[in-house]
């Protein structure tokens, strides 16, 4: 690995953002179904 | 009678439908209630019916397995 | 103060929506598919207000998501994502001039909330002309609110609904809430406030005319078929003009990166990684896009409710219903809007089977892969690879309707769901529309597909060019050979040169991190018949498919240009580690099948996983797919090598 040289860094830099993008992507899903959840608790409730 | 043994033009008015609840509350609800009057546009699959008084009102397609449990009065 | 638009499918209540908030939005005559919710800002009788879209639906009591949306904006505690649930402080009911009297009961249904009102009813002229003429202000005194009559083709009326936004008032005429007498009373109010005494007319006999065609067993098939015939030579026509521009863009964007930026690792993580990857995906807008302009038109024109009855013949007996039609359809140019658009289909466990299944289209990212392998199948003789490429979509949608039945026979288990859908009038469709929706539907997948490829891509890239690697030996003696004969014969030591970069590029992408996990993962993928170095391009094109054909020529000749005819041929009489063809006859049928079968897009498992609501759904159809990918691959190749 050329540790030594700047432009590694810089692209290994956006190799990890990419990574970050790509674990993001996860978080959303998530939330969704946090809200599907509480949707048919509450109508269950209801019912 | 039902809505099957229909035939293309004639015009009926709806008695009752023999479907699970929460079917025949979409039915109703998009203008198939009881004692509506409509006319039958086709027959087979699907089945179409246009609803409503005069020249308003909407065209409802039915899939036969629906239709089948839909009874009519023709009028 | 928030303002919730309310009203049956089909009434022009987004129409009316965006000539108030002057923004992209879906309008359609597929009912049922203004499921998101709209939300937009502006300025009404001297307050800011913001008004939200709400989907149509028949009535507020029905156990559907749509009808649960609404209730909950209503009752304040569902909010579109990012505003605060609260109780709108307005409705706007809208309803339809030419339906008035089922339009009639939602009305009650709501005003019986006791929440601000006002009232537009739309489609007017429409009304009129029909012969239904309805009274305004008896209209008013039934419902206790402000009523405005307006249409959306001439503008009547719109200003006076906009200033109505920020008026409405809570009802004090008393409102049945017992079913059947709120349909007593909407009898009654429609009786006081419509002269309707039109006969059938001779539109209505016409739309009977068409309706029984398009729905004809086999007369609505053909026209179907013909009409999809004549949208995929449409897309596939027109789009190449945009594509071949667009490629060109982005190889010019690379060449003119690659000229300004001194040479090293940043200059090819741009040209390799970021513009190769992004390029690769939005070649495929023209398709996506010139596919929704399309169906909008068909939407629009009335055509596709009833398309809809023809597919679900087709489709019921494998568990789907004619809802999926949308889905399937989008599927051959892209799975990622097919899967959004998934959210038409009413029945969840529909909705799934449909979401689950999608993929197995042949979209357009699967069509450099076959084009590579059926040309190294059949060399020279286009006949035959027309017909391999036409069964490779056959194998498709085959597998897709087989995985269907097994879906809803295991877990998706259950009666699915008889199709009654109401048919919106005939009408010519709007070209704005369908642009704007085009472009929209265009603009979510570069953002959903372009920010998780620009990632994948540069995570790839990454992989694929570290740890460097020495100079390979062969590539050495290559070299100083070439040295020794350099004068003697210049044009020999210039092809010997040529052959010591290929070697090194070869030797280096043995060393990556990419060609290490090739190496090691080979043996999975050897039973079907790949080397190290399709392993690769295998892993390599999970990512996106389309990264295949440019991994193996990297791999393969060192260079991305397959285009050039010296690296298709490279590509095509490439030799594994111990010399023998890399692409055997049944190496390359066996491939063929993998790609048609397996998912090989992690963008889709991303959009599969928002859309059905779990990662389980995704997790689910990644081993499936890949799990029949694989057999389907390792049955097709151990009979081919038995048998040839």
């Amino acid at each position: 690995m050329p540790i030594g040289d700047w432009q590694f860094w810089v692209v290994s830099l956006a190799a990890v953002g990419g990574v970050l993008v790509l674990v993001k992507q996860f978080k959303p899903v998530r939330k969704h179904r946090k809200t599907q959840l509480t949707i048919s608790a509450r109508e269950r409730d209801e019912a | 009678m039902p809505l099957t043994q229909l035939s293309r033009g004639q015009s009926a008015r709806l008695e009752s439908c023999t479907l699970p609840e929460f079917e025949s509350a979409e039915l109703r609800a998009m203008g198939l209630k009881p004692e509506c009057e409509f006319r039958v546009c086709k027959m087979g699959e699907p089945c179409i019916v246009s609803i409503g008084p005069g020249a308003s009102g909407c065209r409802i397609a039915l899939s036969k397995k629906l239709a089948d449990h839909v009874h009519v009065r023709p009028c | 103060m928030t303002v919730a638009f309310i009203g049956n499918p089909n009434v022009g209540k987004t129409t009316l929506f965006n000539k108030f908030a002057g923004r992209r939005q879906k309008t359609s005559n597929f009912p049922g598919t203004t499921q998101e919710a709209h939300v937009a800002s502006l300025d009404a009788g001297g307050r800011s207000l913001s008004i939200v879209d709400l989907p149509g639906i028949y009535s507020l009591g029905l156990d559907q998501s749509e009808s649960s949306i609404c209730r909950g904006v209503l009752e304040g505690s569902i909010a579109p994502a990012g505003t605060r649930a609260s109780p709108p402080g307005g409705v706007l009911l809208v309803l339809d001039g030419t339906n008035l009297l089922r339009n009639l009961q939602l009305a009650g249904e709501v005003l019986a909330r006791k929440i601000p009102t006002a009232v537009v009813v739309t489609m007017a002229d429409d009304a009129s002309r029909r012969g239904i003429h309805i009274d305004r202000e008896k209209l008013a005194s039934h419902l206790g609110c402000p009523v405005v009559l307006v249409s959306s083709k001439t503008g009547r009326g719109i200003d006076e609904a906009r200033g109505l936004l920020s008026t409405g008032v809570i009802t004090e005429s008393s409102i049945p809430t017992e079913q059947s007498e709120l349909e007593r009373w909407a009898d009654a109010v429609y009786a006081d406030v419509c002269a309707d005494d039109a006969p059938v007319g001779d539109r209505d006999r016409l739309t009977d005319r068409l309706d029984r065609a398009f729905t004809h067993p086999v007369l609505g098939v053909v026209t179907f078929a013909a009409i999809m015939t004549g949208l995929f030579w449409v897309i596939f026509t027109l789009a190449s003009v945009p594509m071949d521009g667009i490629d060109w863009f982005f190889a010019t964007l690379g060449a003119v990166v690659a000229d300004v930026l001194p040479e090293g690792p940043v200059r090819e993580l741009l040209t390799d990684g970021v513009i190769a990857g992004v390029g690769g995906t939005v070649i495929f807008l023209p398709q996506i896009i010139l596919l929704f302009f399309l169906i909008a038109l068909l939407e629009q024109s009335g055509y596709l409710a009833r398309a809809a009855f023809v597919i679900d013949r087709i489709l019921r007996p494998f568990g789907l219903p004619g809802h999926a039609f949308v889905p399937f359809l989008s599927a051959h140019a892209c799975a990622i809007p097919a899967i959004m658009s998934a959210r038409a289909v009413p029945d969840r466990r529909d909705r799934l089977a449909t979401i689950l299944v999608v993929p197995f289209m042949s979209c357009s990212a699967r069509i450099p892969v076959y084009v590579l392998l059926t040309q190294i199948l059949f060399p020279g003789s286009s006949g035959k690879q027309a017909l391999a490429f036409t069964g490779c979509y056959v194998l498709g949608i085959l597998a897709g309707l087989v995985s269907a039945i097994l879906a809803r026979g295991t877990m998706l288990r259950g009666r699915s769901r008889p199709m009654a859908l109401e048919l919106p009038r005939y009408q010519l469709p709007g070209l704005f529309y369908a642009t704007k929706q085009a472009f929209y539907r265009g603009w979510l997948f570069v953002r959903k597909a372009g920010t998780v490829i620009l990632a994948i891509s540069v995570v790839l890239w990454w992989l694929n060019a570290y740890p460097g690697s020495e100079p390979s030996p062969v590539a050495e003696s290559l070299r100083s050979e070439a040295a020794q004969i350099a004068r003697a014969e210049p044009d020999r030591a210039d092809e010997l040169l040529l052959r010591a970069n290929a070697e090194d590029t070869k030797f280096a992408s043995r060393n990556t991190f990419l060609g290490r996990i090739g190496s090691a993962i080979q043996p999975v993928f050897a039973p079907i018949g790949a080397d190290r170095q399709l392993t690769v391009g295998i892993l390599a094109s999970f990512a996106a498919r389309e990264v295949f054909v440019s991994t193996m020529a990297v791999q393969i000749a060192g260079s991305e240009d397959t285009e050039d005819e010296t690296v298709f041929e490279a590509v095509s009489t490439a030799e594994r580690d111990d010399g023998s063809p890399v692409f055997t006859e049944a190496t390359n049928w066996s491939m063929l099948v993998f790609f048609v079968l397996a998912i090989q897009c992690l963008p889709t498992l991303v959009v599969t996983a928002k859309e059905a609501g779990g990662w389980k759904w995704a997790g689910l159809q990644f081993a499936w797919m890949t799990g029949v990918a694989y057999v389907s691959s390792l049955v097709v190749y151990t009979v081919v090598t038995r048998v040839l």
